[in-house]
């Protein structure tokens, strides 16, 4: 959850600073390892970046390839715990009906439950290759097509809610540091910290029970209401993504398109409110650092007006460690914020991995950490690069070495 | 980026500010005051939980799935409005059984037709029973053993022939269809149990469509026992029932529409659609019920109280269900089970055994405080039972002798255990309860706390256990006691005493309890033809449970339904899936 | 440093917060007294059986919960709770992390890429399932949920010291160590550790909060402690139900969801607020200005 983040964040944070600083406090010059430390950020000596479309080429290609040991590594370690579960209780997954009781033995045997770990490994894996995920008892279709139908609920709360905690965090950022330790600085920090201590269910369950309890039926959960879903189902309606705002406005359909907003608003409240507040620190932060270069002192010697500077040079420099965090932010919620989903009864992606957990649903598990694992690589990946792109001092960090 | 930025900042909180402006009036919630209002005239909105398990009738055995069958499907006749052994006809309108009781005729309707549009005639039933039976997905598990036991007296169709099949069920003068029993069975007992979503009636050509069983016996057995994934009308179905599939969503969200081809006539279905939504929570549903976007929730029954007096909603109470929860001593434990602490009785623990002495079940069940339980747990809707048999069954018996509280016989059973080594050295062990659920908790913590109260020296401690897992350990006879309820599939004593008290039978089995004589009575029983010998096989039987003590019999719920004030002309009938229960008969209207 | 930090209000809150609770986590025996007879102190009494909460009276300050559990027992004993989790998740995950990181980016080599590549596994982990799967087969205890979370978090730490040591490793002075024959534990141990500190500090005290937010959330989501333990997140789960009073009264049970969540709420304020200040006094850079 956020540990991964954070770790991440600080890397960037470190080597932002560690690139473009290569002159220590003493004036001494110091000696840059490569930028951005750890995992999956850099390769060891060799693999970094080396400049050029066919290095970049080479480099995805490396990245990529990562993957399978990542995603072999999860399902692996994922499926040694659910091995500690014995046979007998992987198989009562498969009762609706306490006479089935009596029935375990057939479906252990059936369902090869009592083979060993390896060769239970192999077969699902083997069965993964082959596009075949599985079946899901949770959502009583096969887990790929769970993962499917559940990827849009959750996909449409990240993308109303990524921007608006990247726009927000951004804006009073910006302005807490070019005011620092200014009445608006101390106000923003405060809310913000208070924003991330809250507890999101609590958040959540407290937002329902104003804007649906005390304000009978304002803001409901679910997605859509009935009427809203009728139209959505019916024939003349037709289902492009299965995001509903995105489909209502392809189908040019207001009253489904303010019906959804209308069911987004808590959620995506809910989800903003808590990580907002990383946002706004973060941005703070960086664009104090930025603020504090020696082109920024550059710029103010040459009499250009204050908010220029801010604006146009400090914030630019400081937008990148935020727009790799909002690369983690995105992935973070596309596999699932589970207790939005479930306070809000949004049946994505987290509120399929919840009930698949707690149901002992292995295949549903399994498939549900193959598809978050995946999404984490990518998105490392798609961060790295775009940081590669954004930054052109990494290359120089590289250089002084 | 430029100065226009933070400008771009604020535009945009104004943006969507100006937008959720917008939408809130444009959505009419109401605000507060009394009464619920009235939304989605014609349709009838349920907010449960669970999740529809699958619409295949021969798959189907939970609750959820079963409810939408029933509004979907019809069977050859259902139960006669409140009652639980007088039948109405729906696919057939006319049936006679043969003197000997092995041999049911039933005349087929005329003028069925399914949603389709399609007729349904004796063709389409015969298939439809054929099919169940060929399919009969037997390692999970499914309910078309009820089918196989009346009929040919097996379980499943692991050893049963095309030629047994074919012959069970067949078309005789091309509008009747006759079920062959291989020996006499009761008719009432089989009636009720065609009243079940295992005795649908599915549209013969539609399905064959579908890639369904094909009515040849040349290789019937690829359709055989299936897993979940291959089975065909997991997700279909056709059946000439009020409402037809619309949309199912899982796991949120199935949708029904009406059936313009209904025999009984389009204008007699008193709802365009049925929406049933599954949302675990409480709050949320508790909340749709209010903002009458529901028409019905499901309310457990520790929040009962929050929806009583509440303007616009419709309490029902004092429903006898058909159901009944019980605790059941383990008499051979296994013996390596980390819940008998030391296995021996020597105050650290119990023996494997522990149960077998009458006077520790005796004094147990002394020990059992009812009054508390139905008080606090319950809110004081239940009814203590004695034995398996419960109200609304056939021969039940409500003078049948129970236990009460009472610590000074409790104190002398106990004493008497074990020639007294109970009570000297003590013991310990460890009851188990499922997650989450409270009243089976406080069950545990009732019985724990009084029997440290009648000697301090039996110590029970009380654990939490994921609900897999202790069913898995029921499996494995690991827990000293466990605690379980069980749901009938049709609303006949048998199928009560066979799970308790039957040395094969689901509890019992695992319970190690083992009585021939009961097994003889139960088996006569289950067969029996005769009323009279019935009624004292099942009274006797209510006997011995007390005598024998084989559990702690808890309580018979009294349920309670919630519904608004708008929806009128609900009847309980407790062997009907789910809350709703009739709805063809219901209507919703303001007021 | 003590200096810098009462010198910011905000830091001072958060050491005041803090402190508070330890006192409170201290005398809870004293504060919140076991009913004699009752062998775990974790478990909160019940008096009664009955299912709805009761109001703040004479004899349970803060009301009941569901099941008659009193709040005030929960919450108060609900500190010792929480910094149990909190400290010991924080201490194994540090030392864990310290121990692979700085063999990581001491010895580089295979030793690096092995134990980066293991943490590229951690890191991808969901940690929802991971949580779920080991409170599943290690049963519901605050035990589970301290392996979980100690499981998920380790990696950051990792990664950081590793990063620390990669940078620290090139300095003169260790050089210089190195080359008067100091073997790599000392070097590590007596050089190089003790200037990464700061950096983890910050990050340890901030994500103290996180894991106490986890260690509630999963507590809420029914996988955390057993039912009726003294734990915020799980006194949180019994009020769940209870969110929504009755038509007319909306907030009637309001005691059961504010109270163990307000707690929540300033016991993670506390440490977020420090960490936020050890930011400010530590970050050599910003300090610079």
């Amino acid at each position: 959850m956020w540990s991964g983040w954070q770790s991440v964040l600080h890397d960037q944070v470190e080597s932002v600073a560690g690139a473009s600083l290569d002159i220590a406090s003493d004036g001494r010059k110091v000696k840059r390892p490569p930028p951005a430390s750890g995992g999956l950020l850099t390769f060891s000596k060799g693999l970094w970046y080396k400049g050029g479309a066919l290095g970049l080429r080479a480099y995805i290609v490396r990245r990529v390839l990562l993957l399978i040991p990542v995603l072999v590594g999860v399902t692996l370690f994922i499926f040694g715990i659910t091995m500690l579960f014995s046979p007998l209780e992987r198989a009562t997954l498969y009762v609706t009906n306490i006479r089935q009781l009596d029935n375990l033995p057939a479906v252990i045997e059936k369902y090869g439950l009592d083979r060993p770990f390896v060769i239970q490994y192999g077969t699902w894996l083997g069965q993964v290759l082959r596009g075949n995920l599985g079946w899901s008892q949770v959502i009583s279709m096969r887990v790929g097509e769970a993962l499917i139908r559940s990827i849009p609920a959750t996909l449409e709360l990240a993308i109303f809610a990524v921007p608006i905690i990247i726009l927000t965090g951004i804006f009073f950022g910006t302005r807490a540091a070019a005011h620092k330790d200014k009445p608006f600085d101390h106000a923003t920090r405060v809310v913000a910290i208070m924003g991330w201590s809250l507890p999101s269910f609590w958040l959540g369950l407290i937002l329902l029970m104003i804007f649906y309890g005390y304000f009978r039926g304002l803001l409901p959960p679910g997605r859509l209401s009935i009427t809203a879903g009728i139209l959505v189902d019916s024939a003349g309606f037709i289902r492009y993504t299965h995001l509903n705002t995105i489909d209502a406005i392809l189908n040019l359909n207001g009253t489904v398109l303010l019906d959804a907003l209308r069911h987004l608003i808590l959620p995506v409240a809910t989800i903003s409110v808590i990580n907002v507040a990383f946002i706004m620190r973060l941005m703070r932060s960086s664009m104090l650092e930025s603020l504090g270069k020696g082109y920024i002192l550059t710029a103010r010697a040459k009499g250009l007006a204050e908010r220029v500077v801010v604006n146009k040079h400090a914030r630019r420099n400081a937008l990148i460690p935020v727009i790799t965090v909002s690369g983690y932010l995105f992935a973070g919620l596309a596999s699932g914020a589970v207790i939005t989903e479930s306070i809000f009864s949004f049946q994505g992606i987290g509120w399929f991995a919840w009930q698949a957990a707690v149901r002992l649903d292995i295949a549903s598990v399994l498939g549900f950490a193959l598809f978050s694992a995946f999404l984490f690589v990518i998105i490392n990946l798609i961060v790295d690069i775009l940081y590669t792109r954004v930054d052109p001092r990494v290359r120089l960090g590289q250089g002084v070495q | 980026m430029s100065n226009k930025f933070p400008k771009m900042g604020w535009i945009i909180m104004v943006a969507l500010l100006s937008l959720s402006l917008a939408i809130l009036p444009a959505c009419g919630g109401g605000g507060g005051g009394g009464g619920i209002p009235y939304k989605n005239a014609g349709i009838f909105v349920q907010q449960t939980i669970g999740g529809v398990d699958s619409l295949d009738p021969a798959w189907a055995y939970d609750t959820a799935s079963g409810e939408q069958l029933y509004y979907i499907y019809e069977g050859l006749v259902g139960y006669d409005g409140t009652s639980t052994d007088t039948f109405v006809g729906l696919v057939a309108d006319s049936w006679s059984a043969a003197p000997n009781s092995s041999q049911i005729t039933f005349h087929i309707r005329p003028g069925v037709k399914f949603s389709n549009g399609d007729n349904l005639t004796a063709e389409d039933v015969e298939y439809s029973f054929e099919r169940h039976l060929v399919t009969d997905p037997y390692d999970g598990g499914g309910p078309v053993w009820m089918l196989y036991y009346p009929l040919l007296d097996v379980y499943d169709s692991s050893e049963v022939t095309a030629e047994q099949i074919e012959n069970a069920v067949e078309v005789v003068n091309s509008t009747y269809v006759r079920f062959n029993f291989v020996r006499a069975f009761p008719m009432t007992t089989f009636l009720q149990i065609l009243c079940g979503s295992w005795g649908s009636v599915i549209d013969k050509d539609w399905a064959i469509l579908q890639g369904d069983w094909d009515d040849t016996w040349g290789n019937w057995t690829n359709w055989n026992n299936p897993a979940h994934e291959d089975l065909i009308l997991n997700d279909k179905a056709m059946g000439s029932g009020p409402w037809a599939l619309d949309v199912w969503t899982p796991p949120g969200e199935i949708k029904l529409v009406r059936n313009t081809n209904y025999w009984k006539g389009n204008a007699t279905i008193p709802f365009d659609r049925i929406i049933t939504k599954f949302v675990q929570e409480w709050a949320s549903r508790k909340l749709a019920l209010l903002a009458g976007d529901a028409d019905l929730v499901y309310c457990p029954r520790t929040n009962m109280n929050e929806l009583l007096n509440v303007t616009g909603v419709n309490a029902i109470s004092s429903l006898p269900e058909l159901t009944i929860d019980s605790f059941f001593f383990n008499m051979a434990i296994v013996s390596n089970s980390t819940y008998i602490g030391s296995g021996a009785l020597d105050g650290n623990g119990i023996p494997p055994n522990f149960f077998t002495d009458i006077n520790v079940r005796k004094g147990f069940s002394y020990a059992f405080n009812w009054a508390t339980y139905i008080a606090d747990a319950m809110q004081g809707e239940a009814a203590q039972r004695g034995s398996p048999i419960v109200s609304g069954l056939p021969y039940f018996n409500a003078s049948s002798p129970m236990y009460s509280f009472c610590s000074t016989l409790a104190t002398s059973y106990l004493q008497a255990a074990w020639n007294g080594t109970l009570w000297t050295n003590g013991c310990k062990f460890t009851l188990i309860y499922n997650t989450g659920n409270l009243v089976r908790k406080t069950a545990c913590e009732i019985l724990a706390n009084n029997l440290f109260a009648i000697n301090p020296k039996i110590q029970v401690s009380v654990l939490a256990k994921a609900w897999t897992s202790t069913l898995a350990m029921i499996r494995t006879r690991t827990m000293p006691m466990f605690q379980i309820g069980w749901l009938p599939d049709y609303a006949d004593p048998d199928n009560f005493v066979y799970p308790f008290m039957h040395s094969t039978g689901t509890f019992a089995k695992y319970q190690s309890y083992n009585s021939t004589l009961v097994d003889s009575l139960i088996e006569e029983g289950a067969v029996s033809i005769n009323a009279t010998r019935r009624a004292e096989i099942y009274g006797e039987l209510q006997q011995i449970y007390y005598t024998d003590a084989p559990g702690i019999m808890l309580v018979q719920p009294l349920g309670r339904r919630f519904f608004t004030t708008y929806i009128h002309g609900f009847e309980f009938n407790p062997t009907t899936c789910g809350q709703a229960g009739s709805l063809y008969y219901m209507t919703k209207s303001n007021p | 440093m003590v200096r810098q930090i009462a010198k910011n209000p905000l830091s001072l809150a958060g050491v005041t917060i803090i402190a508070i609770f330890i006192i409170v986590a201290i005398f809870a025996p004293l504060i919140a007294p076991t009913p004699a007879g009752q062998m775990n102190p974790y478990m909160i009494p019940r008096d009664g059986y009955y299912a709805e909460p009761q109001s703040p009276n004479a004899e349970h300050i803060f009301g009941t919960t569901q099941g008659q559990y009193d709040i005030f027992y929960g919450v108060i004993w609900g500190c010792r709770s929480a910094f149990r989790v909190a400290l010991v998740v924080m201490g194994i995950t540090i030392l864990v992390g310290i121990v692979l990181g700085s063999l990581a980016g001491y010895f580089g080599g295979v030793l690096d890429e092995v134990i980066m590549r293991i943490t590229d596994i951690f890191l991808a982990f969901p940690w929802l399932i991971l949580a779920m799967a080991i409170t599943a087969v290690l049963g519901q205890s605050l035990r589970s949920v301290m392996i979980a979370l100690v499981i998920v978090w380790w990696p950051a730490y990792a990664r950081l010291i590793r990063g620390d040591i990669l940078q620290l490793r090139e300095e003169d002075y260790v050089e210089a160590a190195r080359g008067l024959g100091a073997s790599s534990l000392r070097v590590i141990v007596r050089h190089v550790l003790p200037n990464s500190i700061y950096p983890m500090l910050i990050m340890a005290s901030l994500d103290i909060g996180a894991v106490v937010l986890s260690a509630a959330a999963l507590s809420f989501l029914g996988l955390g402690a057993p039912e009726g333990y003294a734990d915020w997140g799980q006194m949180t789960e019994f009020a769940r139900n209870w969110i929504v009073g009755p038509p007319g009264e909306p907030f009637k049970y309001w005691y059961a969801v504010f109270v163990p969540g307000v707690f929540i709420l300033f016991f993670v304020l506390g440490w977020n607020l420090l960490g936020d200040a050890f930011r400010d006094i530590f970050d050599p850079r910003l300090a610079r200005r």
